[in-house]
């Protein structure tokens, strides 16, 4: 097997860990509320920049960096959920999409004025070593964004699960006014998904960080990718989303390499509409739409 | 109810006292900045914006500008295009029509060409840190450029370079272009990849696009690492090139990067360490030569705004000084042909950084290119014979 | 007939905004607020009418754009021939997308749209050597003078002129859609949007008329795409993105979905509300953010759908 054909499944398997965090965070976010929250690429972004106030000013370690911004963001998750989608519960779900783009404005021009345009490297003491795999180079920093994320995906799948919490999240999921008949607290839950959801981009957005810089804008193309694979594994299914992340990142890999670097981001929405033709309700989606 | 004839009395004596006021103060002399100062463009339009926000404190702390005997003090209206066509238009619009200003200065080709559908029907001198040919193809008679044209600067520097590798010694035969989506990218690439196989047993190993904020280049890289090429050529902005340059020594890269005029080298030495930035050359202004003058800028940018200045700063800065003298020469702050007329003069009279000179009719003007070279973790400049 | 009082009360304030508009900043606001308004109307077709959420009309815009621009600069034909095959290339787009969603619905069906949009921007500014890349396309000249045979020419330099012939096609296209809707055909849209399913069940050939509906609205925001591309002399992929296609379905909801001066009224106001806040310099963009939101919270059916809920209530009291 051709090393630059390791090296590019490599990538992808990377770049799809990084797509899959946010995309889960998008079906949790959408199955439980059925609010498409498009300000998610932006809480990645405040993610990463979490984690470089944390490294750089107040010179924490990277460990406490990734932590901390799973935190801050979750706890600014129930904040989101509280103030702008909870009022936002009657109404047409567009409506809610607009609200989160109107979420996304606020988000990237608060880090722009409070941290200025200029591109910041989080450091990451994993960013140094660089270690082969089958012909393939990777730094320490990728094959640990491969590890948390997968450990992330384990955890979340242990907890919905599970647990009793993630039990409750399963049932509003299925039939939000079941739940509440059976006495669950829908708006609690709602608040949890939505931490969850959120600190999934926040921490994504701490790993990613290191590798590619942290930067206002840096969200936009994240969350119109993870939209697409949410899409693409099914709406509200997470197992879609960890599958559909993956797959658009290999394939985003494998086309740049055998088809054309050009259009690499192209594949991807066009793998998405055809695989939509044939399946409606993507990948892992319930029952035809 | 006061008497009307006290109510009126009052009111011609609060008049006058502000008409007092306004003689006394200096005249303000208005110019537009449309830039992008939010979104992916924030970074680069910021620094231009910057380096304009230097040169009004400076003129205007010598006591502004002196036309026809009256002071006038700078006062730039700086407007965000959020890097749209659009919302330059916009801007451009908003500027002239409330502001007023008879001269717009921009660091793009994004706003310079929407700009240039209306900027002789509304009056005022565009001046553009565009590198495209065609902004001075279009028969306009209203602008002028503040960098190069990589048409006319590509072949000369190309065979600056080749005169570097002869003395280096080194392999330079197969180049790997990574170019950034922007007009300026793919321009500049294509000048580029012209003249480079011009150059005897010269060839173009591949090619790959990117966009502007991107951030994770390995797969591009993947794909022109396979062809061997002697080096990578990086067509954008210092950030993404950093990454790109990092990536590409991850990945077993031990070639030679050749970086546009996008990106100073200065900056890229800072951002990486020497065992990853070494062995990149650069194409630059003077900006490279590190004189005093530079070394000032970069002094005063840095201690004003906490971060170095990119080479777009320093144009914004010399664009004003420029367009100040131009003003003064034509004697008018209305006239915007008369100033248009007075710039090749004031271009020659006023001693910049990058040693612009020679504007001519089109707007083109000199533009001396170097090629830096960064070595052993310090920058240095490669001027021919050395 | 009171109903229409507005519109021609509406109607008369636009014909005379270039006699009474002296502000050329504010002209080029108006200007640019009908072209977009063509593409919010067309748009609305789909969204409001029929009730898909389509999120490629960006790249139906673009297309539009580029197809009568290049055949002007590159081949030199005439601007007015251009526009059959501009509106062609779009519709044919359209088409093909509506065939590509015809099983879809909610969701999976806005996301793919916008996947398609994506893909069109993406080979628009990659196939650089038919469309000039992000090069993009500039220096578009105005449309040809219109001959009167005999009794003179009328030219299209002048930006009071474009502003004509964006606002008349603009009142064609509106008329356009009113007859549609009240039309056999706008009923059948109208079954689809309440429910798909019933619809069909009914007899209404549901690949008939999605396919029309996206043809025609398709065309329509092409025709958009090719007056943006002469007023502004300069088209670039990034007119055909994605950002266009969110600005209009933005300016629909925000404007009153369903309704027919939803879009335009959407449009004005969010085409001069970021004028208005750039006093607010760099805190501009947040406070439209903080709008938004503020408006999705308080008028969940836009604007025009929240004056018609006030002006219910207080008739109601």
């Amino acid at each position: 097997m051709s090393p630059f054909l390791v090296q590019q499944i490599a990538n992808g398997i990377m770049v799809g860990s990084i797509y899959a965090l946010i995309a889960m965070g998008v079906a949790m976010i959408y199955g439980v509320m059925n609010v498409p929250d498009f300000a998610l690429g932006a809480k990645a972004m405040l993610g990463g920049y979490v984690a470089f106030l944390l490294t750089a000013t107040f010179h924490q370690s990277y460990g406490v960096a990734l932590l901390g911004s799973l935190v801050a963001i979750g706890i600014l998750g129930v904040g989101v959920e509280r103030w702008i989608f909870r009022p936002l519960a009657g109404a047409p779900p567009i409506n809610g999409f607009i609200s989160s783009f109107g979420l996304l404005l606020i988000f990237e021009n608060f880090a722009l004025l409070a941290f200025g345009p200029s591109y910041r490297r989080i450091l990451s003491p994993f960013d140094r070593d660089i270690v082969h795999v089958l012909g393939a180079s990777l730094t320490m920093q990728r094959l640990l964004v491969v590890v948390v994320a997968i450990a992330v995906m384990i955890g979340l799948h242990l907890f919905i699960r599970f647990t009793t919490l993630g039990t409750a999240i399963r049932a509003v999921a299925q039939n939000r006014r079941g739940a509440l008949l059976c006495g669950i607290h829908t708006e609690r839950i709602a608040g949890v998904t939505m931490a969850i959801g959120s600190a999934l981009a926040g921490v994504a957005g701490a790993l990613i960080g290191p590798i590619a810089m942290v930067y206002p804008s840096m969200g936009e193309n994240l969350i119109v990718k993870a939209f697409v694979i949410t899409i693409l594994g099914g709406m509200g299914s997470i197992v879609g989303a960890i599958v559909g992340g993956y797959l658009l990142g290999l394939i985003e890999a494998l086309g740049a390499m055998y088809i054309s670097v050009d259009y690499k981001d192209a594949f991807a929405f066009a793998v998405l509409v055809l695989v939509l033709t044939v399946r409606p309700q993507g990948l892992f989606g319930k029952g035809a739409r | 109810m006061m008497k009307p004839k006290r109510l009126w009395a009052m009111l011609c004596v609060a008049l006058a006292a502000t008409g007092a006021g306004h003689a006394a103060r200096a005249e303000t002399f208005e110019f537009g900045v449309v830039a992008p100062l939010s979104g992916g463009g924030a970074d680069y339009g910021t620094g231009f914006q910057n380096g304009i926000k230097m040169a009004v404190a400076e003129v205007n702390k010598a006591g502004g500008m002196t036309v026809g005997g009256k002071r006038y003090t700078l006062s730039p209206s700086f407007c965000d295009d959020e890097f749209k066509p659009d919302k330059a238009v916009n801007c451009g619009k908003e500027l002239a029509s409330q502001h007023k200003v008879r001269a717009i200065l921009t660091p793009s080709s994004l706003a310079a060409f929407p700009l240039m559908g209306f900027n002789q029907q509304e009056g005022f001198l565009l001046m553009a840190s565009s590198q495209t040919p065609r902004f001075t193809k279009a028969g306009n008679k209203l602008v002028a450029r503040i960098t190069n044209n990589t048409d006319r600067t590509m072949g000369p520097w190309v065979q600056l370079l080749d005169a570097y590798f002869k003395k280096t010694g080194q392999p330079a035969n197969k180049a790997a272009l990574m170019v950034v989506n922007t007009e300026l990218g793919k321009t500049w690439a294509d000048n580029f990849a012209a003249a480079w196989k011009k150059r005897p047993g010269a060839s173009i190993a591949g090619s790959a696009s990117y966009n502007a904020n991107d951030t994770d280049f390995y797969p591009q890289l993947s794909t022109l690492l396979p062809n061997e090429p002697d080096a990578i050529i990086l067509t954008t902005v210092c950030q993404p090139s950093s990454i790109v340059i990092k990536q590409a020594r991850e990945l077993g890269f031990k070639g030679a990067f050749i970086q546009s005029a996008a990106c100073s080298g200065e900056e890229l030495v800072r951002l990486l360490p020497a065992e990853q930035v070494n062995d990149t050359l650069f194409e630059v202004g003077n900006w490279g030569l590190d004189t005093l003058e530079v070394q000032a800028f970069r002094r005063a940018y840095q201690a004003e705004f906490g971060m170095p200045p990119q080479a777009v700063s320093g144009q914004g800065f010399e664009a004003v000084r420029w367009l100040v003298k131009g003003v003064e020469l034509a004697g008018t702050v209305d006239d915007v042909a008369k100033v248009r007329a007075a710039m090749p003069q004031a271009l020659s009279e006023t001693k910049n950084m990058f040693d612009m000179a020679n504007l001519d009719d089109k707007g083109d003007i000199d533009f001396p290119m170097s090629v830096g070279v960064i070595a052993n973790g310090t920058v240095s400049v490669f001027s021919g014979d050395r | 007939m009171r109903h229409l009082l507005p519109w021609l009360a509406g109607g008369l304030v636009a014909l005379a905004v270039p006699f009474v508009v002296t502000n050329s900043y504010l002209f080029h606001l108006i200007i640019i607020a009908v072209i977009w308004s063509i593409l919010a109307t067309s748009l609305n077709l789909v969204l409001g009418f029929t009730g898909l959420l389509s999120l490629a009309h960006g790249a139906f815009f673009g297309l539009g754009a580029y197809t009568s621009a290049l055949l002007v600069t590159k081949a030199d034909w005439n601007f007015w021939a251009t526009i059959p095959p501009a509106m062609a290339v779009a519709a044919a787009f359209g088409a093909v997308l509506g065939l590509l969603t015809l099983r879809l619905s909610g969701h999976y069906f806005a996301i793919s749209t916008l996947s398609f949009g994506i893909v069109v921007s993406l080979v628009l500014e990659k196939w650089d050597d038919l469309t000039e890349g992000p090069r993009g396309i500039s220096s578009i000249p105005a449309p040809s003078p219109i001959n009167l045979f005999g009794w003179g020419e009328i030219s299209l330099e002048s930006n009071a002129a474009k502003y004509y012939l964006s606002l008349l096609t603009l009142a064609l296209c509106l008329l356009f859609v009113w007859r549609l809707v009240r039309s056999p055909i706008g009923r059948a849209f109208e079954a689809i949007r309440q429910n798909e399913l019933l619809a069909s069940c009914l007899g209404v050939d549901l690949v008939f008329y999605k396919l029309l509906a996206f043809a025609l609205s398709a065309a329509m925001a092409g025709l958009a795409g090719v007056l943006y591309g002469v007023y502004i002399t300069y088209i670039n992929p990034i007119d055909a993105g994605l950002w266009n296609g969110f600005y209009a379905v933005m300016y629909i909801v925000i404007g009153g979905v369903g309704t027919f001066a939803g879009p335009i009224v959407g449009t004005l106001f969010l085409v001069t509300l970021p004028e208005l806040l750039r006093t607010f310099q760099d805190y501009r963009l947040l406070l439209l953010g903080v709008l938004l939101i503020l408006t999705m919270t308080f008028l969940p059916q836009g604007i025009v759908g929240g004056l018609r809920t006030l002006r219910q209530r207080w008739v109601a009291r």
